[in-house]
């Protein structure tokens, strides 16, 4: 019996037809785990533009690879490694060639004065939150408050111990309440 | 001391998600402002990974099988033609095979003659003899 790529397919049988070129298959797997990927990259370069450059990049540079996923089953884990080397690749690059190294929300924390919205705002204030934050702090929280991942996928796909990512949460959760509570609690 | 009955449940058991913290991070989701923002990034994906898609379509089309019987559709012609051409030149005509097959030596010595070769390069000889060989 041959297999079909269907919504409920597991990430192996996606893979593996994937690997045969299905492109049906390989949409499902974009389907499935652009929204993580977008969130790890953001994490990482802290720009929307770079974040959504290295979250399509990784995409394609897994397909190229595809045949070196030796587990399919963990093709999320796999795949949000390449997310977060081709986020620090570009980061370097950009690093690089505008000598000035971009932290993460510096678009957004000097808003023009002509057009500040309470979204932008909030915005501005969340990643400067964030950039509080540490590298894999901020990827935790947004996975999991964000992408609604479990922590346990979490600790599965980032490879860490389940303790390790609770904790992380635990404390990424906490500064983002300080940071935040008093002057957007109101708006939302 | 609240917090900290809180915080240390939260670090224990299984966090869950917090609706607070979940509302806040919304806003970071390209979609609160693009709705179509998702479809676009999958649809860009997808139609970029068409090339390599298309490879891997064909490179799967291609079975062993396949490679086996194109290998074989080039190799037996040949192997037949080279068995034919065996068969002919082993079965041919006895007649046309000499009896007593030259060896190098015999080829090497076959026009001189019963002249040793020093004699007829000694001197005096030299001349004629390059003018009868050649």
């Amino acid at each position: 019996m041959s297999l079909k790529a269907s919504e409920d397919s597991t990430d192996g049988e996606l893979v593996e037809l994937a690997c045969g070129g299905d492109e049906r298959a390989f949409g499902y797997l974009v389907q499935r785990y652009e929204r993580a990927a977008y969130s790890v990259a953001l994490s990482v370069t802290g720009k929307h533009e770079d974040a959504e450059d290295a979250a399509q990049e990784s995409f394609m540079v897994a397909l190229e690879r595809l045949d070196e996923c030796r587990n399919p089953d963990r093709f999320a884990g796999w795949l949000m490694t390449i997310v977060r080397n081709r986020s620090r690749n570009l980061i370097r690059r950009l690093s690089l060639r505008d000598t000035d190294p971009i932290p993460i929300g510096a678009t957004s924390s000097q808003p023009t004065p002509d057009r500040v919205t309470e979204t932008s705002e909030l915005r501005g204030q969340l990643r400067a939150a964030l950039d509080e934050l540490s590298d894999i702090q901020r990827q935790i929280v947004l996975l999991h408050d964000l992408e609604g991942w479990k922590h346990r996928e979490i600790a599965e796909r980032l490879d860490l111990p389940s303790g390790t990512v609770r904790s992380h949460l635990h404390f990424a959760r906490k500064a983002l309440r300080k940071a935040l509570k008093g002057p957007v609690s109101a708006d939302i | 001391m609240m917090d900290d009955i809180t915080d240390l449940d939260a670090y224990r058991g299984d966090p869950g998600l917090d609706p607070e913290v979940s509302a806040w991070l919304r806003v970071l989701d390209p979609a609160t402002e693009e709705p179509n923002y998702w479809f676009r990034f999958r649809s860009w994906v997808v139609e970029s990974a068409g090339p390599e898609l298309a490879r891997r379509r064909l490179l799967a089309d291609v079975s062993v099988g396949d490679v086996l019987q194109a290998w074989s559709r080039t190799l037996l012609p040949t192997a037949l033609a080279a068995a034919a051409a065996a068969a002919f030149l082993l079965f041919q005509s006895p007649a046309t095979v000499p009896e007593n097959p030259l060896l190098v030596e015999d080829l090497l010595v076959a026009e001189l003659g019963d002249d040793p070769i020093p004699a007829a390069l000694s001197l005096g000889n030299a001349v004629t003899f390059a003018a009868d060989r050649f």
